[in-house]
């Protein structure tokens, strides 16, 4: 296969990109003044920012590839593994996402420990950096094939220049730049993916063409139940849609984050379901789009039948991409990988910190200091990245080692977090011998031919032949861990529930109280409204009681006080507690005013607003 | 050749898949975690169950209108 070199016009669009992602990312860096700024952005975001950005995270550089190749040989089928998300909303936004909200959870390993034992944490992190770090190698890797496969780079030096890229942005601007970077990242790599697909739908003669040229098993959403075993329906439900978003949505570090730097719960809420109802959907036609058009070129003879399915992405692009747009679809892929890493860097500096460093190696230091611990650390997670491509290169088939290694190791974690969130009894005990004993029976199932008692019985039951084990490796995973921690369970005693307040299901609303400090104000949410700010000496915001009514707020409930421009997704914002109009009158000699807040100048200045202009207030809770 | 056809695949993904997703959801209010009582969680849960058959709807037109 020949290499596309580009036009000078290519080459300018890829490096102002390259600049524009540098420059806007560490831009950032003004917004991080502490840990909490750094990883979870001091709560502040609005559910639009969150779901662009988890888009942009779901999206890797190898995902145009991948998915387009499965396009090619199966057609729009290669959309599953991005539409069968929904079955776990329930538990995710009733379960997970309020109880590591409220309860403060900085990292998955931290709710082990809180919820079962040190051991779980320690184990957790092993597991986890294992994870994170191999996904940040991972990322850079695929990236630097698809240069060297586009422009004919060396796969290292190529992706040298994104890595170095996204470290920096990372370790300097923090979650605040991650995901603001993503914004710009997620809204281009959809607007390329969709720009290649109106291209080449005029390029074949328009969407009848297209869509006649695909052969019916193209044009249906699922591929067949357990055959063709590359690609069974069976398999992908079990390995996409259950073990693989379960870890997405249960273990990712990385996104756990993203959902910690929403305003509130509600707002994190409407982010997952912002995500998985239209920015899923939009992003599965984005990353598989040129495969469906290559299968229908073939077809109509504008490729020949010789193509190879691995190159059809590339080739699609060198064909109906003019200049410009191919340096465009090239930044996408630039930035479908930097906007995965980064989540990654900043998951793997969280965990450094929160759950290593600060417990174990230096406790009881300033904020500072660790702020700057975790800047060190997200620029060793690059790093370390960087040193995993050479690793990688070694391999014929990494997206296949990879695809098993990852299915490997995700069941045992998510099913300890599952149970650990749904069932009272489940112990610390059964929680440690899901990891070590479900990762243990994982690595057993990686050879069949040794242990064919392993997958095999779940293949034969769903008719998947010996291709597709792998496929089914989720499905015996689950089932085997879940067995083990319900087993361990019954002859283990579980730890009081008193100790475990907030960290269930069963339990949340415990958290929210402990998250507010006091009762709840379970009422409706109010309206939104718009106040003149101004600075006064008093502890929390003073309200006029009418406007406080308006927002169906009490004194001491929390309120979140934004800019108001909406377009800055709560960049210049924060929380306070609503205050007693009298209390303050008594306590600071400061009246209310209908129309006006008043906040003291250190909470302005934490917020990056000012005094004298029009702010936007509304009740968390 | 025999012509294929999707519907076993929606029957398995939307029994098996929405048999998760219904007993989460009932764990999650029978456990308190969400109440009937709660505005919030009564909007989430007619957007959870819209969300489910949303998807069902359009997956099973997609399978019908593949043949056209």
């Amino acid at each position: 296969m020949g290499h596309y070199a580009g036009t000078r016009l290519d080459y300018i669009v890829i490096v102002a990109y390259f600049i524009i992602a540098l420059l806007y990312g560490s831009f950032f860096a003004k917004y991080t003044k502490s840990t909490k700024d750094f990883f979870f952005s001091a709560q502040r975001f609005s559910w639009w920012l969150i779901g662009i950005s988890c888009i942009a995270t779901t999206v890797g550089a190898y995902s145009f590839v991948k998915y387009s190749e499965a396009g090619y040989n199966y057609g729009l089928s290669s959309t599953q593994a991005y539409l069968n998300d929904w079955f776990l909303m329930p538990l995710f936004l009733l379960g997970w996402v309020p109880i590591i909200y409220f309860s403060r959870v900085t990292s998955i390993p931290e709710f082990f420990e809180r919820r079962f034992s040190r051991a779980t944490r320690v184990a957790g992190v092993i597991v986890l950096l294992i994870y994170l770090c191999s996904n940040i190698g991972f990322n850079f890797y695929t990236l630097g094939v698809a240069f060297h496969a586009l422009l004919g780079w060396d796969i290292f030096y190529g992706t040298l220049a994104a890595a170095v890229i996204t470290g920096i942005y990372t370790a300097f601007g923090g979650q605040t730049a991650v995901i603001m970077n993503d914004l710009m990242q997620g809204i281009l790599l959809l607007v390329a993916g969709f720009t290649l697909f109106f291209l080449g739908i005029h390029f074949l003669g328009g969407w009848e063409v297209f869509w006649h040229a695909l052969p019916l098993t193209h044009r249906l959403p699922f591929s067949g139940f357990n055959k063709p075993a590359e690609f069974p329906m069976v398999g992908i439900f079990w390995q996409d849609g259950m073990a693989n978003s379960m870890a997405y949505y249960f273990m990712n570090q990385g996104l756990m984050m993203r959902f910690l730097a929403a305003k509130s719960v509600r707002e994190g809420r409407k982010a997952a379901i912002f995500t998985v109802l239209l920015l899923m959907p939009l992003g599965a036609i984005a990353v598989s789009n040129a495969g469906w058009l290559g299968k229908a070129m073939v077809v109509t003879g504008l490729l020949p039948e010789s193509v190879k399915a691995t190159d059809i992405f590339v080739r699609v692009s060198e064909l109906v991409a003019m200049p410009g747009v191919f340096g465009l679809i090239m930044a996408a892929l630039t930035a479908a990988m930097m906007s995965t890493a980064d989540a990654y860097i900043n998951g793997v500096s969280a965990i450094m910190v929160n759950d290593v460093w600060r417990p174990f190696l230096a406790k009881n230091r300033t904020d500072k200091y660790y702020l700057t611990v975790a800047r060190v650390f997200a620029l060793v997670a690059t790093f370390i990245g960087i040193l995993l491509v050479p690793i990688f290169m070694q391999f014929n088939s990494v997206y296949r080692a990879h695809g098993a290694f990852t299915a490997a190791i995700t069941p045992p974690m998510v099913v300890t977090v599952i149970l650990g969130i749904l069932w009272k009894r489940f112990t610390a005990k059964a929680a440690f011998s899901t990891l070590i004993f479900g990762t243990a029976a994982m690595f057993l199932s990686l050879n069949h031919h040794l242990f064919p008692f392993t997958v095999a019985p779940f293949a034969a039951l769903h008719g998947v032949g010996p291709v597709g084990f792998i496929w089914m490796r989720a499905c015996y995973g689950l089932v085997v861990c879940t067995m083990i921690g319900v087993g361990v369970s019954y002859f283990t005693a579980p730890r009081k529930e008193e100790e475990i307040q907030g960290l269930m299901v069963a339990s949340l609303q415990k958290a929210k109280e402990l998250f507010k400090g006091g009762k709840v104000n379970d009422r409706e949410k109010g309206r939104t409204i718009s106040l003149e700010l101004r600075t006064a000496e008093v502890n929390d915001a003073l309200i006029h009681p009418d406007d406080l009514m308006a927002m169906k707020t009490e004194p001491g409930d929390l309120i979140y006080v934004q800019d108001r421009r909406w377009w800055l997704g709560g960049l210049k914002s924060l929380h306070s507690r609503a205050a007693s109009p009298a209390m303050e009158a008594e306590a600071q000699k400061q009246k209310a005013e209908k129309g006006v807040i008043f906040l003291s100048s250190k909470n302005i200045e934490m917020g990056m607003l000012n005094a004298g202009e029009v702010v936007r207030a509304e009740k968390i809770m | 050749m025999e012509n294929p056809n999707n519907w076993f695949q929606i029957l398995y993904q939307y029994g098996l898949g929405g048999l998760f997703f219904l007993v989460t959801l009932v764990l999650c209010f029978k456990e308190k975690g969400a109440s009937l009582d709660h505005p919030e969680d009564r909007w989430m849960l007619k957007v959870l169950i819209g969300g489910y058959f949303g998807y069902l709807i359009v997956h099973s037109l997609w399978a019908y209108l593949a043949r056209f």
